[in-house]
């Protein structure tokens, strides 16, 4: 049977065909599935999630995601299975992560005639109002999410990859002083093969990254990539679930400081440093015995700029082979690309950037 | 950058209208996005093809005027028709087309010479003012993204 995944009627009986997979855990397989609910999330840029509302044996309703490519492709250039292998692999490691159920490869399936995977949706909330609170009565809590966001990023650099078999998926530097130049050979490749215009910003960049490349790291750890706000469920102040995994590196730990949106607030009270990176990294070394320092990550945040560019060059590359691409697919080749040109330019031109995130 | 040109640009936004916004739209609403998709059409044809036909139908004109026997005409028509024959622009701006094919050459030579100089040799340096003046040129209608109004 073929279908989309618009068509409840098909997913029911996708689901139906996958029906011993749905709940892993449970000691009684359910008998039948009646799917009351399909929708499409507006969230998220780089690939589809839809939401699918199950009922099983006529009683409880489970909610589950559908995650695939769009029509066009995707966002990010690692692929989806690669994002589904992180997910499978992170299973038992102690970090809070949606469950994923199956990979959908049999074209009989595949909702549209696309490859896709469903996980387990995991009841919460991306947003924080606390965060919003900038008032003195509201530090203490906004220093707890953030130590509760730290405590999660140490569990995934605590990982042990090779144990979970993250080799096979990601690059692996040839040593903690090569995370840098490893992640930087990654993106010369993958832009190399895009047939990228010629860019002085990027060349002017990749010189210089090239010559600051920290040496100090001394361990690689697993790294989430982008990461934070709007980037992880919450549920009664605590991460229940870490999401969006498409930047995910074998990398220096400040990677992923480099990348936190949000979660690490400046807070100065009559003066006095209260929260703010440099106390946020004395207390992961505290929990971690890793030291990172402040330089590194301000390398790491100019280093995004190459990141950025580097998928918004692999969207490029679908725009330009497409009549009609998708909007979002434009917006990311001119707008998002543009800012990576502004963050790459930065060490050299000032910062001409309008805002600190993303 | 140079792409995706605005060409892209339009015909990605005339496929969000037609493809995904229009089917959702209430019967009015839905009469207004494919105005408005007609409307982007015409905007998108008319910077392809505005420049040329212009072009072709000034200097038509043009020739038609100044080959014309003016004995006959009033003195104020025949100043009109004169004053008009001369008074042809001279082109301050070659096509964006042609200028984007000169910014991939020169560009392309730059990044060999950041490739083979010195940090601090004076076209690096000078380089890369010039990298930062054409960010801020660019800034003209590329907008900082994450900023402003958006998905």
């Amino acid at each position: 049977m073929t279908g989309n995944l618009a068509d409840s009627e098909f997913v029911e009986a996708w689901f139906r065909e996958r029906i011993e997979q749905l709940l892993p855990d449970e000691p009684h397989t359910p008998t039948e599935v009646r799917v009351r609910d399909v929708n499409r999330m507006s969230r998220g840029v780089s690939r589809q999630t839809w939401t699918v509302d199950v009922e099983m044996d006529g009683r409880s309703v489970r909610r589950f995601a559908v995650r695939r490519d769009h029509e066009a492709g995707s966002i990010i250039a690692s692929s989806l299975v690669d994002e589904f292998g992180v997910y499978r692999r992170l299973e038992g490691t102690g970090v809070p992560v949606a469950r994923v159920l199956w990979f959908e490869d049999d074209p009989e399936w595949m909702p549209n005639g696309r490859p896709a995977y469903v996980r387990e949706l995991v009841d919460g909330d991306w947003r924080l109002p606390a965060l919003d609170d900038h008032s003195p009565e509201g530090d203490a809590e906004r220093i707890r999410l953030s130590k509760e966001h730290l405590d999660k990023l140490a569990l995934v650099h605590g990982v042990d990859w090779l144990r979970q078999g993250f080799d096979t998926i990601l690059r692996v530097p040839d040593s903690p002083a090569h995370c840098a130049l490893n992640l930087m050979d990654q993106c010369s490749d993958q832009i190399a093969r895009y047939g990228v215009e010629p860019s002085p910003v990027l060349a002017e960049a990749m010189a210089s990254l090239r010559a600051r490349a920290p040496q100090t790291c001394d361990r690689v750890v697993l790294c989430k990539g982008t990461n934070g706000l709007g980037e992880e469920v919450w549920r009664n102040g605590r991460i229940v679930a870490m999401s969006d995994w498409e930047m995910a590196a074998l990398a220096d730990p400040a990677y992923d400081f480099a990348q936190c949106q949000e979660m690490i607030p400046e807070i100065v009270r009559d003066g006095r440093r209260v929260w703010g990176l440099p106390e946020a990294l004395a207390y992961y070394a505290e929990r971690t015995g890793t030291e990172i320092g402040v330089d590194r990550v301000a390398y790491y945040r100019e280093f995004y700029g190459l990141l950025q560019f580097t998928y918004t060059q692999h969207v490029a590359c679908t725009v330009r082979a497409m009549e009609r691409a998708p909007l979002r697919f434009v917006w990311t080749a001119t707008e998002v690309a543009f800012r990576s040109e502004l963050r790459m330019a930065k060490h050299f031109a000032g910062n001409l950037m309008k805002e600190g995130l993303a | 950058m140079i792409e995706p040109d605005h060409d892209a640009v339009l015909a990605s936004v005339i496929a969000a209208i037609e493809d995904e916004i229009l089917p959702g739209c209430e019967e009015y609403a839905a009469s207004v996005c494919r105005t408005a998709a007609q409307m982007l059409r015409h905007v998108r044809a008319r910077l392809r093809d505005e420049g040329p036909a212009l072009l072709d139908g000034n200097a038509e004109l043009r020739a038609l005027l100044n080959g014309m026997e003016t004995t006959t005409l009033p003195g104020s028509v025949r100043t009109k028709v004169g004053e008009a024959v001369a008074a042809q622009p001279v082109p301050v701006h070659p096509d964006v087309t042609m200028l984007r094919e000169d910014a991939r050459r020169l560009r392309n030579a730059l990044v060999a010479v950041i490739e083979s100089l010195p940090e601090h040799h004076p076209t690096r340096v000078a380089g890369r003012e010039h990298i930062a003046a054409q960010l801020r040129r660019e800034m003209a209608w590329q907008q900082d993204a994450f900023t402003g109004p958006r998905r």
